[in-house]
This record gives C-alpha cells, sequence and structure tokens, in this order.
C-alpha cells in the first residue's frame, strides 16, 4: 500500500499501511523530504495499519527527525503496535522519538517537542 | 415301633417324589410336597425341616403343621436336637424327646404339638450340611424304627438335592441379574464417553478404553471449544466398582460443563476450577488423576496439565519421549491446590499420547509389569513409519494374556496429520518487491512449528533485514538473475536458517565493523545488521565455493519440549 499524506488541525499526517519494507522505503522517503522541503510545523507518521515495518523504513524516520531537531518543527510517530513495536524497541527509537498511542492523542498533544 | 407300609408302597412314594423333584419350579411348593408325602410314608403325625437363614444360621422351620409355618418358629444355632444334628451331621433316633437333654422348644413355638419319639436326619452335600428334617411322633408305635430312618435319610437325600438345585437357579438368577444391571451400567457409563474416534480439522483423535471389569473408573474425553482449540484428556477415578463409575461419571459431566471455560481461563487455570467443582461434591477420600491437553489448531500450540497420571508422550523424528509436564495433585482433594502446565509446538510431535496407568502398571504371569521394558518395545514398532495405536493395544493385551488384569486402561491419541510447510525457498530474483515472498515463507513455517508470535516476529524482521542487505549491496543495481534460497530447520532447541546469494558478501569481520547501535546522530546505516545482532543468538558470514552464506541461529530454550 502507498503511503498517503493528509492535513489534520495544524498537522501534517502520513499514514502508512501494511508491510513498509525496502519495497515502500523510496516512496516514504520521496514523501517525508516533500515535508522536509514544505517545512511544515507539525509531522505526525501514523503506524496503526502497518503491520511490518524495517530499517530502511526507519531510517527515513530517523532522516527526519534530525531535520525536525534542527529546524525546531515537531514531530511524533503513533500507533506503534504488534510486531512494529518489536522492531521499534530493537531499534531503540523510543529513547529519542515522540510516539503516541493514536494519531489523535498527537493531534491533541500542546507541544511535541517536549515529549523527546 | 411304628407298623411298617409295605416297602414297594414306600418306594412308589419316593419315584413320585423324584419325578415331582424336576417338574416343580417353586421352592416352598416342592418342600411342601416333600414334607407330605415324607409324613405319608413315615406314617408320623409331622413332618418338618429345617434351613439355616441369615447371619446367626437359625435353623427355621417349615412344617407340615401349618400353624408353625404361620408362627415362622426359629431355632438358634446350636440349640436343640435339630441343632446337634446340624452341627454333628448324624442321625438322632429318638424314642422320648422331652427327656433328652438336648431338648429345646422355641419361644415362638406356641402350637399344641407335644413331641414323643422323633428322627432326625441331616441333608448333606458331601461334606456341607444344607439343614435338617424331622419326623415326630409315628402313628404306629412309640419308635421310629431303622427301616424307618432309612427310607426317612432317602427323602433328606432327594431334598438335599433339590435344594442344591434350587440354591443353584437362585444363584444363576441373581448372575444373570448382576449381568444385566451391570450390561446396564457399562452401556450407562459408556454414554458418558465421546466417541472413540473423531477428526478434527487435520487433527485426529482415537482412543481405546478397557474396564477391568463391566464398569470402571477410568475415562477419556475430548471436546471442541467455540474458538476452535481442542480439549481432550484421560482421567482414572480411585477405586473400582460402581462407586468409581458413579465419579467417572461426575468427572465427565463436570468436564462437559466447564470445557467452554477454555476459551478463556488457560488449561492450569481450567483445571483449578475443575478441581474446586470436584471438591464440593465428591466424598472425602476420593479423587480423580485427570492428564488434560489443549490443541489449539490455528496457532498450533499445545498445553498439558498432568494431575496424578503418567507424563504424556510425544512421538518425534527420534520416536517417542516423555513429555515433562509439571506435575500436579489428582482433582477432588484439596480446594486449595494450584495447577501448573507446560505450553509446546504441536510440531515438537506429530502424535501425542495420554494414558491412565492401567497401560504400564498390568503385569504379566510373570509378575513383570508392561513398563519393564516391552511398553518401550512396543511403543518403537512401527509400520512403514507409522505408530499405530492398535498394535500398541495388540502388545499390551498380549503381555497381559492369562494374568488378570489388574486396572482399568485408557489411551488416547492426537495425531496431527497436518502437512508441513516447505522448509526453503528459492527467489530467482532478489528485489524489493520479491522479500515479501521470504517473510511469507517464515512467516508461515514458523506458524506450523507453533513458534509463538513474538519470536515469529522477530525472524521475519532478522531475516529481511539479511534479505534487504543483499538486495542493496551485494546485488545492488545488477541486473539479470539475483538468486537467493533461505533454508529453515528447527533443532530441539533452536531455529536454524541459512541464506544463499550469488552476490558479494560480507565476512564476520566487515559485520562487526559496520554494525551500528542505535542512534539518531549524523550517521543512518548499519541499523539492519544491528537488528541482525539483536535477533539471532548466532551469525556467521563465510564465503562457500561460488556463494555467499549467511547463517543465523535464534535460541528456542524456553519455548523448547525438552
Amino acid at each position: 500500500m502507498k503511503p498517503t499524506v493528509r492535513t489534520e488541525s495544524d498537522a501534517v499526517v502520513i499514514e502508512l499501511e501494511g508491510d513498509a519494507d525496502l519495497e515502500m522505503a523510496p516512496e516514504f522517503q520521496a514523501l517525508v523530504r516533500e515535508q522536509m522541503q514544505a517545512n511544515v510545523k507539525r509531522l505526525i507518521i501514523d503506524f496503526s495499519k502497518v503491520t511490518f515495518v524495517n530499517t530502511p523504513i526507519w531510517a527515513v524516520v530517523v532522516e527526519y527527525f534530525q531535520h525536525a531537531s534542527s529546524a525546531g518543527t515537531e514531530f511524533a510517530l503513533a500507533g506503534i503496535h504488534g510486531r512494529v513495536e518489536t522492531s521499534f524497541n530493537i531499534i531503540r527509537l523510543g529513547d529519542f522519538i515522540p510516539h503516541l498511542p493514536t494519531v489523535g492523542d498527537a493531534l491533541k498533544a500542546p507541544d511535541l517537542t517536549s515529549k523527546r | 415301633m411304628s407298623s411298617q407300609q409295605p416297602i414297594a408302597s414306600r418306594q412308589s412314594v419316593l419315584i413320585d417324589v423324584a419325578r415331582r423333584l424336576s417338574s416343580t419350579q417353586d421352592p416352598v411348593e416342592l418342600v411342601d410336597h416333600i414334607l407330605q408325602r415324607s409324613r405319608e410314608v413315615m406314617d408320623c403325625e409331622v413332618c418338618s425341616i429345617l434351613l439355616p437363614d441369615g447371619p446367626d444360621e437359625d435353623l427355621v422351620i417349615r412344617s407340615t403343621l401349618d400353624p408353625i409355618n404361620a408362627m415362622e418358629v426359629r431355632v438358634p444355632k446350636g440349640l436343640g436336637i435339630a441343632g446337634d444334628v446340624f452341627a454333628t451331621q448324624k442321625v438322632v433316633n429318638i424314642e422320648d424327646a422331652l427327656s433328652d437333654p438336648r431338648h429345646f422348644r422355641p419361644a415362638s413355638d406356641h402350637s399344641d404339638l407335644v413331641t414323643r419319639a422323633m428322627v432326625t436326619v441331616p441333608l448333606l452335600d458331601g461334606g456341607r450340611c444344607l439343614g435338617v428334617m424331622q419326623a415326630i411322633n409315628p402313628n404306629q408305635g412309640a419308635a421310629f424304627n431303622a427301616q424307618d430312618v432309612e427310607i426317612f435319610e432317602t427323602f433328606a437325600s432327594l431334598i438335599a438335592v433339590t435344594l442344591l438345585r434350587l440354591e443353584s437357579q437362585k444363584k444363576a438368577i441373581r448372575e444373570a441379574e448382576t449381568r444385566q444391571q451391570f450390561a446396564l451400567a457399562k452401556e450407562i457409563q459408556n454414554s458418558f464417553l465421546p466417541a472413540s474416534e473423531v477428526s478434527i480439522e487435520n487433527l485426529a483423535v482415537e482412543s481405546f478404553y478397557e474396564p477391568a471389569s463391566e464398569v470402571g473408573g477410568d475415562f477419556y474425553f475430548w471436546h471442541q471449544i467455540d474458538d476452535g482449540k481442542i480439549l481432550l484428556g484421560v482421567g482414572d477415578v480411585c477405586g473400582k466398582g460402581l462407586p468409581a463409575a458413579l465419579d467417572m461419571a461426575r468427572g465427565t459431566t463436570l468436564i462437559a460443563s466447564t470445557a467452554h471455560l477454555c476459551v478463556t481461563l488457560n488449561l492450569a487455570e481450567w483445571m483449578a476450577v475443575l478441581n474446586q467443582r470436584l471438591c464440593g461434591v465428591m466424598k472425602a477420600g476420593r479423587f480423580i488423576a485427570v492428564n488434560a491437553m489443549v490443541v489449539c489448531p490455528k496457532t498450533r500450540r499445545v498445553w498439558l496439565c498432568c494431575a496424578g497420571l503418567p507424563a504424556a508422550y510425544v512421538r518425534g523424528p527420534e520416536g517417542w519421549k516423555e513429555v515433562p509436564a509439571p506435575g500436579n495433585v489428582p482433582l477432588g482433594i484439596t480446594g486449595a491446590a494450584s495447577y501448573k502446565d507446560c505450553e509446546l509446538p504441536l510440531s515438537a510431535g506429530r502424535q501425542w499420547m495420554l494414558f491412565t496407568d492401567g497401560i504400564p502398571e498390568v503385569q504379566n504371569s510373570a509378575g513383570e509389569y508392561f513398563e519393564d521394558g516391552a511398553f518401550a518395545d512396543a511403543l518403537a514398532e512401527t509400520d512403514g513409519g507409522d505408530f499405530s495405536l492398535a498394535r500398541l493395544v495388540e502388545r499390551w493385551r498380549g503381555f497381559a494374556q492369562g494374568a488378570n488384569y489388574q486396572d482399568d486402561a485408557t489411551v488416547l491419541m492426537l495425531e496431527d496429520h497436518a502437512t508441513p510447510p516447505p522448509s526453503e525457498i528459492l527467489l530467482q530474483t532478489c528485489q524489493p518487491g520479491t522479500l515479501r515472498q521470504v517473510r511469507d515463507f517464515i512467516d508461515a513455517w514458523a506458524a506450523w512449528h507453533g513458534l509463538a508470535d513474538d519470536v515469529t516476529g522477530r525472524l521475519v524482521l532478522g531475516c529481511d533485514e539479511v534479505m534487504s542487505n543483499i538486495c542493496k549491496y551485494a546485488y545492488g543495481a545488477e541486473c539479470g538473475e539475483r538468486p537467493v534460497s533461505c533454508r529453515i530447520e528447527r533443532t530441539s532447541d533452536s531455529v536454524r536458517i541459512v541464506i544463499e546469494h550469488r552476490g558479494e558478501g560480507i565476512t564476520n569481520e566487515d559485520f562487526e565493523k559496520l554494525v551500528c547501535p542505535p542512534s539518531v546522530g549524523e550517521r543512518i546505516g548499519g541499523l539492519g545488521l544491528h537488528v541482525i545482532r539483536e535477533v539471532f543468538d548466532r551469525v556467521d558470514f563465510r564465503r562457500e565455493a561460488d556463494r555467499s552464506v549467511i547463517e543465523l541461529v535464534k535460541s528456542l530454550a524456553v519455548a523448547s519440549p525438552g
């Protein structure tokens, strides 16, 4: 499944679905870089419909995190569960990147930068 | 001396009585007839028969004098001339009974009979005395003579034969009634057992059940639960016979009525519930040993809980072996008991066997136990690679031939007919779009082998990282064939995956240099190798001929069947 982008409130939400793997990585990376170019204030990546994710995808996430850190924009992951959570925990990205149970939680959060 | 009837007349009466013996079934009618005819022949006032009755062996009188019959006169054991003859088995012929020191008149005898002369003969069956017979007060003369005694003894013989025949008839009737009752009890008991064979999805359940007598305390059960799981097992109620059969009925009923709880409870928790309910209804000193199993065809996991029975067996590639499940206290002893189960992959073996102790503990005529060696021999026998329950039963019966079965015996065998998924996959072209095939391959293999989902997830992730690296770096932009094979196998305590490709691989030294701990610093890379290291317990990169080989091993020590 292709990643999709939508705007909710003042945030951009990228939604991934199915297996997020090497095949999906280039498209996902392109989409994320578009958001960098657009200098969005708040980006949320929704993993709630993802069944599998590997490091090429996490590498894109880390790339955006680095951008967000230097640009001072807000960034969070949402809906990490199941095998995605296993992968997320092995990479230990939770130590650095804000992550919330749902997109709704991320949208309601007053300041995502404070959750790092 | 009494005046004698002609001998021919007396013999004629005897023949008539003898004929009557085989034609009359009513014992009272027959005895009364003999007594009447003997009184005629003896030409006396009264003839009586005294037969032992009840645990005290009082002698109860049946007489030609109806008032005595109505009074149900009893002579306590050992008293009176009758008691003496019953004990000594010797004829007593006396002229003046009242003067005899042994004379005893029961308080219950209110008849007008005044006893004068009396002959008393034992009713003998070899060395056993069945009762005594008395002729009282000859009508002619003061006493009975030798010929009277002789003919009376002949009557006594007829009576003894008749009594034996009646006793034998009564015994046969009693036995027939008992057999009928036991047959009915067996039929009722069998109604508490499910069908002896059943197939559910790819699983076949087969059972053998043999009570030591008509009814027994053993049982087996299987129930399909709403969520697709199957609860099955064997049980053994303490004791034998009808009490055990009744508790068996109670146990199977409770199991059937609580089986649905296995949807929400694990096996150990269900056993605890079953135990508490049995404790509430079973009498003190009674208990039920149960070996239960839950099988989930979907996740291909098995749970075992053994409470007081021999351990379950599983048959893997190396034959049958005991499943080291934790032991638990039998059910019905204490409601405070807690239960432990163990969890295994269904693929630990193609066949699983639960049995009661009547199987290993049966003895042959030499006093040897089946478990001493014959059981292992029978388990090692296969027919074209397949183990047959029928063959085991045949060996078990052959072993016990000539010896009395000592206990009920039950076996329940579960056979997994599912087709194993392939253990190897070959990708002709390793590309981002084909890597999913390897993930699906590992998922299917792991599911069949009953690996826990978190373990499977890690294996899928780890292999995908390897495949992604091969795709990106080993083959890179190379066009044409980009073959990769992935082979997976399970050992007793680990999973071993071997991935081979024709691209340029890395060495173990490269791996150590390139593996990157998680970081959000500037460098992004090496995360895949970090995942591989985290997922697997052993990783080996090597070159074999024209192939690059990656060998990955993950320990399953915790989930192993031992």
